[in-house]
């Protein structure tokens, strides 16, 4: 459904978007993440025909957004911001952006009857969005982009600031709409947001993307059988001689120490026996050692190895 | 894609209409403005011109009391009369501006029906130049009073004249015009008045194509709506960077029409707007003033829906090329402001300089000020307003058209 190939965009002094490349399928949520200024937001506008690279293509059902109206016509765009009108009320101001968007007229009764039922917001339809909660204008900025029924629905940064229980609920709306054939893209920095909604993961970092899979095969790929360790010294309970034979174990098994060396971290397998020698050469129960932790490395972990 | 369009037309239908504060700047604020120029200016400058005199009599004599009975009566002049006036009261008056202009009657040896017999003027009149309208008015008050109270010294000095110049009077036809003309005193203000010949002198032929309404009227309903088209096409233009700013634009451009149909669909508001916001100003102009609406409807519909095209496409340019809502409201105020007072919708374009006139072409408030003087003052004809008409119409045009270009970068 999305297809996007090799696209660049400049500022006059920055790079934002190097050569990114990534597809979204129907009936699958991608989430794109990245931390704050990744380029991910730009890369949404450029799908959305609002940004035009400055090299390579992009292809809503194999049309460009950019000059062909029905690309746009077959995509909704979830801005990051509350984009909707004060002072229309929830029903008013689904059906002013599925007109936009290029639902039939005729049809838009219908289409908002459908839409509040997927949003859940039926019963508030006559209220003007003012009155509603910073959960509930989310929801309506979401059923504003689905109103036209597109095949391809871009969500930037769609759950910011809402609470847990709207915060659910959006995700149903999400996973019901991937469930209903679209496809879906989805931006984020929220590492719980990604793994709880993504199909695939396509993680950028400085306007490029660093790997792109479902999430635990990227994991995976990254770091095979590797663990992930943390130890924690307590500096007060040793003496500087004993600190500094500490770290110099820590370091041989390559784990990187803080500044002050109390939190040593790092990638370790046991394929080689590492984890296990480290366990022996550092026991938990050692004196100065306030923690031992080992466990299986994340999407988190991932994202700040490769902003590292 | 004349759907989307529409839709966006609604949007800004429904939101003036739950804005009442906007309402009121739009439909009752500028009627209210032309209400009060009418008032003010049809007192001022039309045919009912009232000036109020401050009189003090020195003499209070027969012949005063006479004199200024018969003052009193002439159109346009109202009293400011206290019997213990004096000379310094009536300057008082006319210094502090309770009066428009003073008259003393002096206690001096000359004769208020001949003048030639003492060598100061028996009346004073006391001015403030700032009135110059006022003295020209009492000048001619004066004139009628004087001839309807002492007709005899207008005949006595003509009489001394041919007398003195062309011919002899005998004894018998001294007598006689003595006689005549002291039964001519005792019959002052029975007899009829006598006519000099000025009236058949000249004619008079009103330009305005409706006498009975004052021009400061009908120039003041076209330079308020003018002034306040300039000002709620701005506000509503103005949505644009509101809708820039809280992200609405980008994703309404994000649609299958582009920017384009966002452009199109609040210039069709701004020219919906702008026709009614003028029509209610002229509702008032006919139902309260007496400007001939009904009698000059389709052609004022034209200029008016030009100057609505006109104001909304120069609008919404404008507002494209600010960045910020703060900005393009500075600078808005200051163009407007500018731009009405060089137009004419400040001080009539009659009273301007020729070269502050000439600038004026370059507004729109001058073409639509013009347009409506063709149609309600010389009771001119379509190809009377047809440059006007055109002049507006292709300013919105290109308004509107590099609007759309302009708006593009704000996506």
């Amino acid at each position: 459904m999305l297809q996007i190939r090799d696209v660049s965009f400049s500022y006059p002094d920055r790079d934002v978007l190097k050569s990114v490349s990534l597809s979204v399928h129907s009936g699958e949520i991608l989430v794109l993440l990245g931390p704050n200024g990744a380029g991910k937001s730009t890369l949404a506008k450029t799908i959305s025909g609002q940004v035009r690279p400055s090299s390579g293509t992009v292809r809503i059902a194999g049309k460009d957004p950019a000059s062909d109206p029905d690309a746009r016509r077959a995509a909704g765009f979830v801005p990051q911001s509350i984009a909707i009108f004060d002072k229309l009320t929830v029903r008013e101001n689904l059906c002013v952006f599925g007109e936009v968007m290029g639902a039939e007229h005729g049809k838009l009764g219908e289409l908002a009857d459908r839409t509040l039922e997927q949003i859940g917001l039926g019963g508030r339809q006559n209220d003007r969005v003012t009155v509603l909660s910073g959960g509930m204008r989310r929801l309506v900025n979401i059923g504003a982009a689905m109103m036209h029924g597109p095949e391809l629905l871009v969500l930037d940064e769609p759950t910011v600031g809402v609470d847990n229980r709207t915060r659910d609920h959006l995700r149903e709306v999400m996973r019901s709409l991937r469930d209903q054939g679209l496809a879906v893209l989805l931006t984020t920095h929220d590492m719980e947001e990604a793994e709880a909604l993504a199909d695939r993961i396509s993680i950028i970092v400085g306007g490029k993307i660093m790997a792109e899979g479902p999430p635990h095969e990227i994991v995976e790929a990254a770091f095979g059988s590797k663990q992930e360790v943390r130890v924690a010294l307590d500096a007060g309970q040793l003496t500087a001689k004993q600190l500094d034979a500490h770290c110099r174990r820590l370091d041989i098994f390559g784990l990187k120490g803080s500044q002050d060396n109390t939190v040593w971290e790092g990638l370790l397998s046991d394929d080689d026996g590492q984890l296990s020698k480290l366990t022996l050469a550092v026991p938990a129960s050692s004196k100065g050692v306030v923690e031992v932790r080992i466990r299986q490395p994340g999407l988190r972990t991932l994202l700040e190895w490769y902003v590292k | 894609m004349t759907g989307m369009r529409f839709a966006l037309f609604k949007v800004m239908v429904l939101s003036l209409l739950r804005d009442r504060g906007a309402l009121a700047m739009g439909f009752i604020l500028p009627a209210v403005v032309f209400v009060i120029y009418a008032v003010i200016f049809s007192g001022a400058a039309g045919g009912d011109l009232t000036v109020r005199l401050a009189v003090g009599d020195e003499r209070k004599s027969e012949l005063s009391t006479r004199f200024l009975d018969k003052l009193a009566e002439e159109d346009g002049i109202v009293f400011i009369q206290d019997a213990a006036m004096t000379a310094t009261g009536v300057e008082s008056f006319v210094t502090s501006g309770s009066a428009d202009v003073g008259l003393i009657i002096r206690s001096n040896e000359t004769a208020l029906d001949d003048v030639e017999s003492g060598q100061v003027a028996p009346i004073l009149v006391v001015t403030d130049p700032s009135r110059e309208i006022s003295v020209s008015v009492l000048q001619g008050a004066l004139q009628s009073a004087y001839f309807a109270t002492f007709p005899d010294a207008v005949l006595r000095s003509t009489a001394r004249i041919l007398d003195d110049r062309f011919m002899d009077f005998d004894q018998r036809q001294v007598i006689a015009l003595e006689r005549g003309l002291a039964a001519m005193r005792e019959g002052a203000g029975d007899a009829e008045p006598i006519d000099l010949g000025l009236n058949s002198f000249y004619e008079r032929s009103d330009i305005v194509g409706d006498a009975e309404v004052p021009t400061s009227i009908t120039y003041y309903a076209g330079a308020v709506a003018i002034l306040f088209l300039l000002f709620s096409a701005a506000n509503g233009a103005m949505t644009l960077l509101e809708e820039k700013e809280s992200g609405v634009f980008a994703r309404l451009a994000s649609g299958p029409g582009g920017s384009g149909v966002i452009l199109d669909g609040k210039f069709a508001f701004l020219v919906l707007q702008g026709f009614g916001q003028v029509l209610v100003i002229y509702l008032v102009a006919w139902l309260g003033f007496g400007v001939d609406l009904p009698g000059n409807l389709f052609m004022w519909a034209l200029t008016t829906l030009a100057a609505a095209v006109s104001t909304a496409g120069i609008a919404l340019l404008f507002v494209a090329l600010c960045r910020t809502k703060q900005q393009a409201q500075v600078l808005g105020n200051i163009l407007i402001l500018v731009i009405s007072a060089l137009g004419g919708s400040m001080v009539p374009r009659f009273l301007m300089p020729p070269y502050v006139q000439d600038i004026g072409w370059v507004t729109p408030n001058t073409w639509v000020l013009e347009a409506y003087a063709s149609i309600f003052w010389r009771g001119g004809g379509l190809q009377d307003i047809a440059l006007p008409l055109f002049a507006l119409a292709a300013s919105g045009a290109i308004g509107l058209l590099s609007a759309r270009f302009a708006v593009q970068r704000m996506v």
